[in-house]
């Protein structure tokens, strides 16, 4: 494929992307939900491996999809859809849930930076570690207000969603927890909105469920970690 | 193709939402800002079936919207081999221990709430 020609027609690239995307998400099916090949995971693998074949650059392509990234956020708007349609159950369990919320918005920064620095990891590698957990705009925000590295978190903080939605049912049925509310909002919790995206594949309580975690957390990250930070260093 | 239509509803939350992130200098993102404003918005107006089926269709493709994000990695494949060690323990090892913790917190909170009482809901905080 010549360089050129992607050049010269970015929807060339942007018609290229969506035939991965649906190939990726066909050859998930045929695998019979197979968590390895996600369609994220083979999508984003599948991608990279054609960009660095045909020699295209990171910012070429995203300029040819950005309709696409775009999307993402009308998406996140959309998850208020799924909120609104499940407030009563929220509003039942609204106590348990906001403890569960403030207690893992302690915790998971800490583990993070924790884990991180017993391995030697310099400051700067610390800070961007921290906000890994919450989705990306929230991520960048605060990493540039704490004095991490905005490209190391974007990339910390999709590996990790990805991570989590990779995961997510096997340590689930290890640790016998079968309620969907319990799944939904750990995952949206710990892998933001990947993780919320695969919660939506579990149900639509745990996506509902997901993305209010997910909200909350990014919201309450970004007031609290610049506080835990000082405290933590 | 009838979910189509309110699309441009939710866009119109998320340009509203960028605009005030950018007016009012916020911390929070443009489309968490809409998300919010079309919560409270559908406490007037409830949301109907066309509208459901709309927000559902966008969200079953959420990973295709994570795509254009995630390919990025692909520059900072030099930033993450420099302790990568550390990255790796903490990005793939805290993040399980995390997720368990997690999922046995909100597990136990609930639990207990529901084993403790059946009384109504206090409003104390």
């Amino acid at each position: 494929m010549s360089q050129s020609l992607l050049v010269e027609y970015p929807f060339l690239l942007l018609a290229i992307a969506i035939v991965v995307y649906w190939v990726s998400l066909r050859i998930y099916q045929a695998s019979n939900n197979n968590v390895l090949l996600l369609p994220i995971v083979s999508g984003i693998t599948l991608m990279i491996g054609i960009l660095l074949i045909s020699d295209i650059q990171y910012e070429v392509y995203f300029d040819s999809v950005k309709i696409i990234h775009f999307l993402l956020g009308t998406a996140t708007v959309a998850l208020a859809v799924p909120l609104r349609n499940n407030i009563h159950l929220i509003r039942e369990h609204a106590i348990p849930l906001t403890l569960s919320l403030v207690l893992m918005a302690i915790v998971t920064p800490t583990l993070a930076v924790l884990s991180a620095w017993f391995f030697g990891a310099e400051k700067g590698v610390l800070l961007s570690l921290a906000p890994k957990s919450i989705s990306t705009p929230f991520a960048i925000s605060v990493a540039e207000s704490i004095g991490g590295y905005p490209p190391l978190v974007a990339a910390i903080v999709i590996i990790t969603g990805i991570f989590v939605a990779m995961i997510a049912s096997i340590v689930f049925k290890v640790c016998s927890i079968h309620d969907p509310i319990t799944k939904g909002f750990s995952m949206g919790l710990v892998g933001h909105g990947v993780g919320t995206a695969a919660a939506f594949e579990m149900g639509a309580k745990e996506g509902a469920f997901s993305a209010l975690a997910m909200g909350l957390m990014g919201l309450l990250t970004s007031i609290v970690l610049p506080y835990l930070v000082v405290w933590i260093f | 193709m009838k979910a189509l239509i309110y699309f441009p509803l939710f866009i119109a939350f998320q340009l509203t939402g960028d605009f005030l992130k950018e007016e009012l200098a916020l911390a929070i993102p443009g489309p968490t800002i809409g998300m919010l404003m079309l919560l409270i918005f559908l406490f007037i107006i409830p949301p109907n079936k066309n509208m459901t089926e709309s927000a559902q269709k966008l969200i079953f493709h959420l990973p295709l919207l994570f795509i254009p994000a995630g390919v990025g990695v692909m520059v900072y494949v030099d930033v993450l081999k420099q302790d990568s060690l550390a990255l790796f323990v903490s990005v793939f090892g805290s993040t399980l221990v995390c997720l368990i913790l997690a999922a046995f917190l909100t597990q136990f909170l609930l639990k207990y709430r529901n084993d403790k009482s059946d009384e109504p809901r206090e409003k104390a905080s």
